[in-house]
């Protein structure tokens, strides 16, 4: 399978997701609901290794990323000030998406999987804000709060439809994509976000004064170098799709991990 | 007579759901724990956990099942209370500190969030997809009432239809879908399922209406809040579209949506409004409603749920606060 099949697979989800979600008034004002594909690239893996793909998977990958967007408008609601028409808007486009997945899934009907989904989004929700709890922790449990976070959606569909050796690659590529987007935004904004400020105060940092920056470039560094060797020692990974990883890898990553064993 | 009294009956089984709210709510999060807690001992009247009791005495009543679909319904409501806080820039509900006020309002999405999914986790223990249709559709619709309502702030120019779907979707929606689920989970007959459906919207409306004549005839302290508040929040009601054409009235609506209006003026709006035809109107329309409720209820097989259903719509469309 070629990148622009890939692509246009990933297109496709997008607007399968897009075509869900459609309102009016919250299209006009809160923008199209956002999904990164790098997400739906990793919700898409197996059937991209070819792996059987019913048609309800297809349908259920699309409440998948319908999930995502209804996290992600949340995380867009200012701490303080939420008074904007925006703002307003974007909890309740939140809540819409939250509702459609529900409703989709009543439809196939797949009950169970609603079910095994909630427990996810529970998990999700515990460990968002778990970042606004005063209580310094260490790094291993903000790494595992970051997976969950980033993954945990996607871990529940591969497991409902038995795809479970997906899972580590599933966490490993996302986890990756989600530090390697923190370490860009500080570079580019000099600005620590909630879990970068966490990340600092665990206890092993602390200690030997690092900054911010060093520590994320460490973690990218480090989980490059897991990944990619989780990539290349994969037994059920097809060569092409291995390459495709690599390469889709953030560049960011690429460039520590270059640095590291070059 | 306090609303409790009314379903006495149902006394055992609303401490049953009142439990399970409390376990449904546990978390590992601490911060989620505190907010959840602190929504718990907010209180609440449980309505839409008694109407889906009662509904389900239509079929065959099962509390160990019921249960779910009541709690499911009240958590339900509840995280929407929390995301409506933020929607609001509310700082106070039942006289607490909202969880945005207390926390901020990122933690209060993420906690609505949490109760939302626990609610789902709840129903999902109901193998029926027709209940999961019911509820899904219930809750999309209702989100979509909350997007119109936002659009439709501040905008003097609507008419009373765009009030009523806005309050159909805002409340009458959910009490409807709490009978209905009851007698569906229940398996009562589909057209009692569907009389007693019609029975929740009729009285969600009554309800609603009554709810924003309150909000102009209570008193500040009775409220929690400055009476006049849902104006004062651009929210245009049933009674203030009733005399927004009044010469005398007008000016004082104007000044209030526009954020300029000072206390003596709310007074003098409120003095204004609470002498006027309107809230004889809005009642009376609100009355309407209750009528036919009632007379959903007289069409139902013969039972001893009856009279409850039938004094809860009256104590619902007749409260005086």
């Amino acid at each position: 399978m070629n990148a622009t099949i890939i692509d246009n697979k990933i297109q496709e989800l997008q607007n399968n997701i897009l075509m869900q979600l459609h309102h009016r008034t919250l299209l006009k004002y809160t923008g199209q609901p956002i999904v990164e594909n790098e997400t739906l690239f990793y919700l898409l893996l197996p059937f991209l290794n070819g792996e059987i793909w019913t048609s309800e998977q297809d349908e259920v990958s699309t409440t998948i990323g319908i999930i995502y967007t209804a996290l992600h408008a949340h995380d867009q609601i200012d701490e303080v000030d939420a008074t904007s028409k925006n703002q307003q808007l974007t909890v309740l486009a939140g809540d819409f998406y939250s509702g459609m997945y529900y409703q989709l899934l009543s439809k196939i009907p797949n009950i169970a999987l609603i079910r095994s989904l909630s427990d996810g989004i529970i998990d999700i929700s515990e460990q968002k804000t778990a970042i606004y709890e005063p209580t310094s922790r260490p790094i291993t449990d903000w790494l595992h709060a970051l997976t969950v976070i980033e993954s945990k959606s996607i871990e529940q569909f591969m497991k409902h439809y038995h795809l479970d050796q997906y899972i580590p690659l599933v966490q490993q590529g996302l986890l990756l994509n989600r530090l390697a987007y923190e370490l860009r935004i500080l570079q580019e904004t000099h600005m620590k976000t909630r879990i970068v400020a966490a990340i600092e105060k665990s206890e092993q940092f602390t200690s030997t004064k690092r900054s911010a920056e060093r520590i994320l470039e460490e973690l990218v560094s480090e989980l490059s170098s897991t990944f990619t060797r989780s990539i290349s020692t994969s037994p059920f990974l097809q060569d092409e799709v291995k390459t495709l990883i690599v390469n889709r890898m953030p560049r960011i990553a690429c460039e520590h991990q270059t640095t590291r064993e070059g | 007579m306090k609303l409790k009294l009314l379903y006495s009956d149902l006394k055992s089984d609303i401490e049953i759901i009142e439990k399970e709210l409390e376990t449904a709510l546990n978390s590992s999060s601490h911060f989620l724990n505190d907010a959840s807690l602190h929504l718990l001992k907010a209180g609440g009247k449980r309505i839409r956990p008694v109407f889906v009791l009662l509904a389900a005495k239509f079929g065959q009543y099962d509390i160990e099942l019921i249960k779910k679909v009541a709690v499911s319904l009240e958590l339900i409501h509840m995280a929407s209370l929390v995301h409506d806080d933020v929607i609001d820039d509310s700082e106070m509900r039942r006289g607490r500190p909202t969880v945005k006020s207390q926390w901020n309002n990122r933690v209060a999405m993420y906690t609505g969030d949490f109760i939302f999914a626990r609610a789902l986790q709840y129903i999902t223990d109901i193998d029926n997809p027709k209940a999961h249709q019911i509820l899904s559709e219930t809750m999309v619709e209702i989100c979509i009432g909350e997007v119109i309502q936002i659009e439709d702030k501040m905008q003097l120019d609507q008419n009373m239809r765009d009030y009523f779907r806005r309050i159909k979707r805002k409340t009458a929606l959910l009490i409807a879908s709490s009978c209905h689920l009851g007698a569906v989970v229940a398996g009562a007959d589909e057209r009692v399922a569907i009389q007693l459906k019609r029975f929740g919207y009729f009285v969600g409306m009554s309800f609603q209406i009554i709810d924003d004549i309150l909000d102009l005839t209570s008193t500040d302290k009775q409220l929690g809040k400055p009476a006049g508040s849902d104006l004062l929040q651009g929210n245009i009601t049933l009674p203030v579209l009733l005399v927004k054409d009044d010469p005398a009235i007008r000016p004082l609506i104007e000044k209030a949506l526009a954020g300029t209006m000072t206390e003596d003026e709310r007074q003098e709006f409120l003095g204004k409004i609470r002498t006027s035809e309107a809230i004889k109107k809005a009642k009376k329309i609100s009355d309407t409603y209750l009528q036919k409720a009632l007379r959903e209820v007289e069409a139902l097989p013969q039972n001893s749920i009856k009279k409850s259903l039938r004094d809860i719509a009256l104590y619902m469309g007749k409260r005086k606060f």
